[in-house]
């Protein structure tokens, strides 16, 4: 059984469709795992067992029968919390919404859903996705490779089922790196897609948040990149109400000539923290492999890349936190956990001159980037600083350690994968980013770097 | 080619192309024809003649060497004055660009001439764009074609007024909140304001990076006919790799539209919008019995969203305190604000910031349920404006101040085409305007042919 859950999310598809694993053993498979390292992990904290165990069931009599199915046909999948799940408790980590159902699924989920695939349990968010690990009503999951380290924030929950083989599919939200930065801790696949790729209904951080709408996308976090791409096609494009999706056509990253591409790097960024000796090697040592099998890869980075931190927090604090405000006064949440209020005394109120000025701002780097990246089709960058820090450890006040969210103001995607290990085994993912729409073309570049490398490797759970 | 300068763009390029007449030949039919039209327009406020009859010599002579040709290939066109043209003064109509001669064209202006269009010269604009009405300090006011004591409307009245006169076959406005379809309506011709994120505005007057207003402005075609809003989408449209907004959605053709299939929505009033003239009604009664003869079905119906539209613009636009419009006028070194402008943008205090983001989310819910609404239609027939060209200066008085129904549809981001279908009690040109979902160009396109056929189109004015 251990060989089973460790296969990717194609593999069980193909496995389910030839009939030689059943949806039932698939999804017990994954119960029993579940069992076995959640109490270790506080990663699921809402399990729907009796009805998967039902759809499982269901699933094997239409294969039985020889209907048509999805290309997700019985294979399991755990989704954040984040995500409303119809029947299924959805907290978003917010303490008003402790014993919220749902009476429908958000559009990912429904879209997962209709593609055959089959519902494990929800997966633990920090409140409204805006914090790092753990909320008011959930405690903190911790690293599958060291339970004393934290996977991170927030959808470090997600990637730790994952790594550790109880899920073989997530779905994240990225704000600000949620899903990349986790990917990279725990030694996991993920892919953030372009802004207005994946709709937001349904969603706890959904559509519809004015002046930072761009910033939040969903998307897969697997063990391997083949997963990233199957997973992509089912939940993109516009469902006719998040208004910000648009329906470009999705290449395939199979497609994608590696050969032809020209591919800039760095190690570190001016403005920014200053990564780890062991992060940098992984992400030279990433560079170098691509040599031989692209056409050129150059050292460089983006010169407005440090600008990201100060448009974030001109734009986050201009109105102080009340788009904050409404989404808790949404959701009945009148308690706040300790992580929020953190992020409270940050606001930085300015007037509405200053505030449009940098909306205006914001679209400039936008530009600015996608000027930058006429040069490349592929960037390859550090995830964050480090490997995944011990829970207690806190960033000192004003560091500038983010190295995701950069591109979520820019609006391109990302895809994570592990390509080496620190010193004391911890994983190291590198992201590549592409020009916004060309999620192939990030995905065939962390394919090929998940062959050189490995990829995802078990932990020692 | 009798009617040289009444003669769509798509059928000027074909007889070029067959050497039917010469690209010289057609340059020259356009200018003098706008020395004839303009002392009466105000039309026109930047000639380019000796470099088009260049440019006209040049295009012929690569026909005469069988070159490869551009889909536009020696036609002449106009260009609005807010579009960057290199080495012809562009002003965006205001005073610190009286004499601006940009070194780079615009995006649009530079595909324009890469397809082998011949720029004749440039049309007023009201300053920044931002006016009903098109007037300014830098060359005054731009007058109807069919009734000089009227107004072309804003803010592409001067690209309008000289298509509808036969001064150039093709302009391309730019629309904020109804500036392509209000003038397309006033002086009945075609327009098209395509969706938010199809047409790069890099080197516009009022270009990407508006922050919270960005996805209002969007460059389109003017002409005659729609067939020649069809020509010219596919060339001004998709990246460039500068403006941040524009998505690589393919364009489809609108000839494969099946008609047939339509499902279409129609109003002739809505909530929170001055009631429109009879005539107006009229207008739109009858392109709706036209296409019901053609479509899958057509109902009554409009989009409730559309009762919020007035305060929820408001919010937007005028929430910093006009900051935005101050930080244009700053940038262009204009000290001295055109009356039009102040009219529309006069002293506001801003809201507070948590008021302002507010707004910007309900820009978000406004933009979802316009969405959800067309989820059970392909398509909306609406009227442009309450009424036809009104006199100049009457965008300005307050009972009007709702007259315009086209500012929605720039915030929800949907295409939007204006095809002529009838005439006022007082002999003036009446439009409709066919919206579509988002990236439906198509759509609109192949109902406003399909108007344009059964009822018309574009009529010569008494000129």
């Amino acid at each position: 059984m251990t060989d089973l859950i460790q296969r990717s999310a194609s593999e069980m598809a193909r496995l389910v469709r030839a009939g030689e694993v059943s949806a039932v053993g698939l999804i017990e498979a994954h119960l029993e795992r579940i069992a076995e390292v959640n109490p270790q992990l506080n990663a699921v904290v809402t399990l729907c067992a009796e009805r998967a165990r039902r759809e499982a069931a269901a699933a094997d009599a239409a294969l039985a029968r020889g209907d048509q199915i999805g290309p997700l046909h019985g294979v399991p999948f755990t989704l954040k919390d984040s995500h409303d799940t119809e029947g299924v408790v959805s907290t978003g980590g917010t303490l008003g919404r402790r014993e919220h159902v749902p009476d429908a699924d958000s559009t990912v989920a429904a879209r997962l859903r209709a593609a055959g695939a089959i519902l494990l349990g929800k997966t633990s968010c920090p409140e409204l996705t805006q914090a790092t690990n753990g909320n008011a009503m959930h405690p903190p999951a911790n690293n599958p490779y060291n339970l004393s380290r934290t996977p991170g924030g927030s959808s470090g929950a997600c990637a730790a089922i994952v790594a550790a083989a109880g899920s073989p599919l997530d779905f994240g939200s990225d704000t600000g790196g949620s899903i990349r930065a986790r990917a990279h801790y725990c030694g996991i696949a993920a892919l953030k897609p372009s802004s207005g790729r994946v709709p937001r209904s349904g969603h706890i951080i959904p559509w519809g948040l004015g002046a930072m709408d761009g910033l939040t996308q969903i998307g897969p976090m697997a063990r391997s990149v083949e997963d990233l791409a199957l997973a992509l096609p089912i939940i993109s494009g516009p469902d006719g109400v998040d208004p910000a999706i648009a329906p470009v056509p999705l290449g395939d990253p199979s497609a994608v000539d590696l050969g032809a591409l020209h591919i800039a790097w760095y190690p570190q960024a001016d403005g920014h923290a200053p990564t780890d000796i062991a992060v940098q090697r992984a992400v030279a040592v990433a560079a170098d492999a691509l040599r031989d099998i692209t056409r050129s890869v150059v050292q460089d980075c983006p010169p407005m890349l440090a600008d990201y931190f100060d448009l974030r927090e001109r734009v986050d604090g201009a109105d102080d936190f009340n788009w904050l405000r409404r989404l808790l006064a949404r959701h009945g949440t009148t308690e706040l956990s300790p992580q929020l209020r953190g992020l409270w005394r940050e606001a930085k109120p300015s007037t509405l001159a200053d505030f449009t000025l940098a909306l205006e701002e914001q679209d400039r780097f936008r530009s600015g980037m996608l000027q930058w990246m006429r040069n490349y089709d592929a960037l390859l960058a550090p995830v964050a600083v480090s490997v995944a820090h011990p829970h207690e450890w806190q960033p000192p006040e004003g560091v500038r350690a983010n190295y995701a969210g950069a591109y979520n103001l820019a609006g391109w995607p990302g895809a994570v994968v592990r390509c080496g290990s620190a010193a004391d085994g911890m994983p190291i993912g590198v992201q590549v980013l592409a020009a916004p729409w060309r999620e192939d073309i990030a995905l065939a570049v962390a394919a090929a770097l998940e062959r050189t490398f490995g990829g995802w490797k078990p932990p020692p759970l | 080619m009798d009617d040289l300068v009444y003669a769509s763009l798509t059928s000027i390029t074909a007889a070029i192309r067959a050497r039917e007449v010469s690209s010289a030949e057609v340059v020259d039919a356009h200018l003098a024809r706008i020395a004839e039209v303009n002392p009466s327009l105000n039309a026109v406020v930047q000639l380019c003649a000796e470099r088009a009859r260049a440019e006209a010599e040049a295009a012929d002579a690569a026909i005469a060497r069988g070159d490869e040709l551009g889909s536009l290939h020696g036609a002449p066109i106009t260009l609005k004055d807010s579009h960057d043209t290199e080495g012809v003064v562009t002003t965006g109509g205001t005073l610190g660009r009286r004499e601006y001669t940009p070194d780079a064209d615009s995006i649009v202006a530079a595909r324009l001439r890469a397809a082998g269009a011949i720029l004749l010269g440039k049309t007023n604009t009201p300053e920044l764009t931002l006016s009903g009405e098109t007037d300014n300090l830098v060359y005054g006011r731009t007058n109807n074609p069919w009734n000089p004591e009227r107004t072309p409307g804003g803010s592409s009245g001067g690209a309008a007024a000289i298509i509808a006169a036969g001064g150039s076959p093709l302009d391309m406005g730019s629309d904020t909140g109804g500036s392509i379809r209000l003038p397309s309506h006033f002086s009945g011709i075609a327009g098209l304001k395509p969706t938010a994120g199809r047409v790069p505005r890099t080197g516009h007057i009022v270009p990407w990076g508006m922050g919270a207003l960005d996805a209002w402005t969007t460059i389109g075609p003017m002409a005659r006919y729609v067939e020649d809003l069809a020509l010219t989408l596919p060339i001004i449209s998709g990246p460039d790799g500068i403006d941040p907004a524009i998505a690589p959605v393919p364009l489809r053709d609108p000839a494969d539209v099946d008609l047939s299939s339509l499902r279409l929505a129609y109003y002739t009033d809505a909530d929170g919008f001055q009631p429109p003239t009879d005539d107006v009604s009229a207008v739109v009664q009858a392109a709706v019995s036209s296409l019901a003869e053609v479509v899958a079905s057509v109902e009554e119906d409009a989009p409730p969203a559309l009762s919020r539209f007035n305060d929820l613009s408001r919010s937007v636009m005028m929430g910093d305190g006009r900051a935005w419009v101050m930080r244009m006028l700053e940038r262009w070194g204009t000290e001295q604000m055109s009356p039009f402008l102040e009219q529309g943008f006069g002293e506001a205090e801003p809201t507070s910031s948590a008021e302002y983001s507010e707004a910007l989310e309900l820009q978000d819910q406004f933009r979802s349920e316009m969405l959800r609404f067309i989820q059970n239609y392909d398509a909306i027939v609406a009227p442009v404006a309450s009424m036809p060209a009104p006199a100049h200066g009457a965008t300005y008085v307050p009972e009007n101040r709702r007259m315009f129904y086209t500012g929605p549809y720039n915030i929800a981001g949907w295409p939007g085409a204006v095809v002529r279908c009838g005439t006022s009690a007082d002999g003036m040109p009446l439009g409709v305007q066919v919206l579509a979902h988002p990236w439906r160009e198509d759509v609109a396109l192949a109902l406003a042919a399909a108007l344009e056929a059964a009822l018309g189109g574009y009529a010569r004015p008494p000129l």
